[in-house]
């Protein structure tokens, strides 16, 4: 079921009002009964494999905290969590090529065909991250497993995150038992601003984009150039959208979930990008791979900084896919990082002689660019199609369109709609970082409760629901679902 | 949280207010249009107005409507409509046979364009934007829409919301609202004329597949049969018709031959002719097609002529159209 399908949005509805009309003492079963039945209606099979996944993971917490050889535990759950992982993740890329080569006939991506690996991403940096927790003593192990599991499959955040931490999530639960007419008001308008995000905005960008990588051999010049542009918008709108309707909807239910955006476009340098950017799963990476690794590697000295830094980033990039294109994509993150740590003196000499807007903006968009040509390594199928998609851009002539080429906007008018709503929402974020006592007074006007400003509110919200509504059937798949 | 939800209630109010006017103005508007989803709205107008009473109905999919029932009346003379459903398999097929029996009297004989594609597993819902003006509560459109992924329960039940994310619906409902639309039908009497220009579809399809094997459903396999036993019950008399193919597209379906085996088939079964234009001289020839399986307006005139003439022929020899 597409979660922005009325019949997403109906039985949502339809779930609150039963949540907070049982006894609150069940209301933890009736969303862990939702979640199962939601990936159950994706696949039955799934739904048995994370239940096995759950269990094993609820025991080896226990055995890594009371156990004499809790080390030996703690290297078992990860094992059992990184070999799933790559069976049914990576097999086809790592493992079936070298039973291939070594003369085994056996098809190992088979397997991800019976369980579709649906959220597997997600759930196994959960479920590490939880071991990781209970190994260096962050916190206790979750001794009901009801909340456990529901830490696992908890659907808002299943199909594509955020990635939630055991100590942010399950605390939560035990006070899941109160109504907060508030929680309620800011999902439903989270999920809203989530919906116009996805079907509004990043419905009508993928127009452009998502045709170029599909017909890169009609596609060159000046069609390269504004995929370029366009990629860093779709993925946000698109990915930002999602996150909204996750945030919002577990909101409703009374779950605050992890935050995964934070006016990205803003930041100033690739390093700063990341903070704001995906944020649950970098700073994932961050917690449980960078820390960890240049802690082990402080042997040597400056340079653990810089291993630390290629080891993260290079798993953040596979952890996307199993291709080269994603290594790729790590790799060259790694790179700006480290270039901006390195050169950070020079750059401030350089730009302290230019005025603080200019040296924000050149920053911005600098940045920007960076992330649009390193999407290419993301949205390109392999390494292959990423270097035809640069070597097109040797012909850089300003073709006229044909009706042929790739891009086709069909419905101009339409366009026009989403990509004015997509300014509004860009010009909102920067008013509230670079203008905020602008952004407070409309803020605070927003939040008043005189009859106009409320009229005024009111006619926003059915606004949006109509262009939901309006916008709402094509039929394009969130990016962030594939991983 | 007794406030919170009259609150809540009264917010949704305007919602739920609105839903069955706007879904009246929209489908009201929307089946004017003379254009949209290749005239379609034409045909379910007529079914539904009791205006389908021919002796003679076309029933298949897209490669139906170029079977001009005006060359069927002056030849036979007699009276015949085409029901020809674009780019859709059987059960819309037989989706649209149903609503016409449920509002119009059975036809004398019915003339079946059939395809490769006819009875296959996983055909999309093309099109589908036809059905919205006209499903709203109708249970036979559940019943045999319900194998595609397009439509859910609430789309059957709850005013409006089958026009979700419609654009081109809303859109050309509006346009038909308005007092300067002027309604030109694509359709005459289900009948289309295609002047189109040779596509490249075929050599697409071959670049991505090479080579198609279409799997027979077997639940449109059991309707088929029904329908045929349905119309022997009410002495319809069926003609199945395979109309050009171009060779080349012949040639990309692998299992061509079992296909029209099963044809072949039902036939026997239900002593109905079968018109196989498989190896007509005008598959050979790229001139009469506008793709591998569609007949452009030179090859569709052609064609209709010729079919009129085996029929006559065939009729002068078997009598299997009693009435003529």
């Amino acid at each position: 079921m597409e979660i922005t399908s009325p019949a997403f949005i109906i039985l949502c509805v339809v779930s609150v009002f039963v949540f907070y009309l049982v006894d609150p003492k069940y209301r933890i079963l009736l969303l862990t009964i939702l979640s199962a039945g939601f990936i159950g209606s994706l696949n039955v099979f799934l739904l048995a494999y994370i239940i096995a996944y759950a269990l094993i993971n609820y025991y080896i917490a226990f055995k890594i905290k009371d156990s004499h050889q809790k080390v030996n535990f703690f290297k078992l759950g990860i094992f059992i969590n990184l070999i799933q992982l790559i069976l049914l993740k990576y097999s086809t890329f790592a493992i079936d090529p070298i039973f291939n080569l070594i003369g085994i006939r056996i098809e190992l991506s088979k397997l991800s065909e019976i369980i579709l690996p649906i959220g597997i991403s997600y759930f196994t940096l959960q479920g590490i991250g939880y071991l990781i927790n209970i190994k260096m003593g962050w916190e206790k192990p979750e001794s009901n497993f009801l909340h456990f599991f529901l830490y696992i499959v908890f659907f808002p955040k299943f199909l594509s995150g955020p990635i939630e931490r055991s100590n942010h999530f399950l605390p939560q639960l035990r006070s899941l038992l109160i109504f907060d007419r508030q929680n309620i008001v800011v999902g439903f308008r989270m999920m809203l601003s989530g919906l116009v995000q996805k079907v509004v905005v990043a419905n009508q960008l993928s127009l452009i984009v998502t045709p170029v990588y599909d017909k890169l051999n009609s596609s060159e010049g000046w069609m390269l150039i504004l995929v370029i542009i366009a990629n860093p918008l779709y993925l946000y709108f698109d990915f930002s959208g999602y996150t909204n309707i996750a945030l919002g909807l577990a909101r409703i239910f009374g779950v605050e979930l992890l935050p995964n955006f934070n006016k990205p476009f803003l930041s100033e340098n690739v390093t700063g990008f990341w903070k704001r950017f995906h944020m649950s799963l970098s700073l994932w990476f961050n917690d449980y791979v960078f820390k960890q690794a240049s802690f082990r590697l402080r042997g040597y000295k400056s340079f653990a900084s810089v291993i630390a830094v290629f080891i993260t980033w290079f798993l953040f990039g596979i952890w996307h896919g199993a291709g080269w294109n994603f290594m790729v994509l790590g790799v060259i993150q790694a790179i700006a990082i480290i270039y901006e740590f390195y050169t950070k003196k020079q750059r401030y000499k350089v730009f302290s002689r230019l005025s603080p807007f200019l040296k924000k903006w050149i920053g911005r968009i600098i940045t920007y660019l960076f992330f649009g040509v390193s999407l290419v390594f993301f949205f390109s199928t392999d390494l292959k199609s990423s270097v035809k998609f640069f070597s097109g851009l040797k012909s850089l002539a300003l073709e006229i369109p044909s009706t042929t080429a790739p891009i086709i906007i069909s419905d101009k008018i339409s366009f026009f709609i989403a990509l004015i709503i997509m300014i509004g929402f860009l010009f909102m974020e920067l008013l509230s970082v670079d203008h905020d006592r602008i952004y407070q007074r409309i803020d605070n006007l927003w939040k008043s409760n005189k009859t106009r400003v409320m009229l005024l509110r009111y006619s926003i919200y059915y606004f949006a629901i109509a262009l939901v509504f309006y916008f709402g059937g094509m039929q394009s798949e969130f990016v962030y679902f594939q991983f | 949280m007794k406030s919170f939800v009259i609150k809540s209630l009264v917010f949704l109010m305007p919602v739920f207010i609105l839903l069955y006017p706007l879904d009246l103005y929209i489908s009201k508007n929307l089946k004017e249009s003379g254009t949209f989803v290749t005239g379609e709205f034409m045909i379910w107008n007529d079914i539904y107005n009791h205006k389908i009473n021919q002796d003679i109905l076309l029933y298949g999919a897209s490669r139906a409507i170029y079977l001009n029932p005006s060359i069927f009346e002056d030849s036979l003379k007699t009276t015949c409509y085409n029901l020809g459903i674009n780019g859709l398999s059987f059960p819309h097929i037989y989706l649209r046979h149903r609503e016409l029996i449920k509002h119009n009297k059975w036809p004398k004989c019915i003339i079946l364009s059939l395809d490769s594609f006819s009875l296959m597993k996983g055909v999309n819902l093309f099109n589908s934007d036809q059905f919205l003006p006209y499903m709203f509560g109708n249970e036979n459109f559940r019943q045999y829409l319900k194998k595609v992924n397009r439509f859910t329960i609430f789309d059957y039940y709850v005013p409006l919301i089958r026009y979700y994310g419609r654009r081109r619906a809303i859109q050309e409902a509006v346009k038909c609202s308005l007092p300067s639309y002027i309604n030109m039908p694509l359709r005459y009497r289900g009948y289309m004329v295609l002047e189109m220009d040779w596509t490249d579809d075929l050599s697409v399809a071959q670049d991505s597949l090479g080579q198609m094997q279409v799997i027979n459903d077997h639940s449109s396999l059991a309707l088929f049969d029904e329908f045929l036993k349905e119309c022997k019950n009410q002495n319809t008399q069926v003609v199945f018709v395979n109309t050009p193919e171009y060779i080349e597209g012949q040639l990309f379906i692998k299992n061509r031959k079992e296909i029209i085996d099963t044809y072949t088939k039902f036939s026997e079964k239900y002593d109905i002719l079968f018109l196989d234009y498989s190896n007509d001289k005008i598959c050979y020839s790229r001139e009469y097609f506008y793709n591998s399986q569609h007949l452009n307006n030179l090859g569709a005139e052609l064609f209709n002529n010729k079919l009129v003439s085996d029929l006559k022929r065939e009729n002068k020899q078997h009598k299997f159209l009693t009435d003529f």
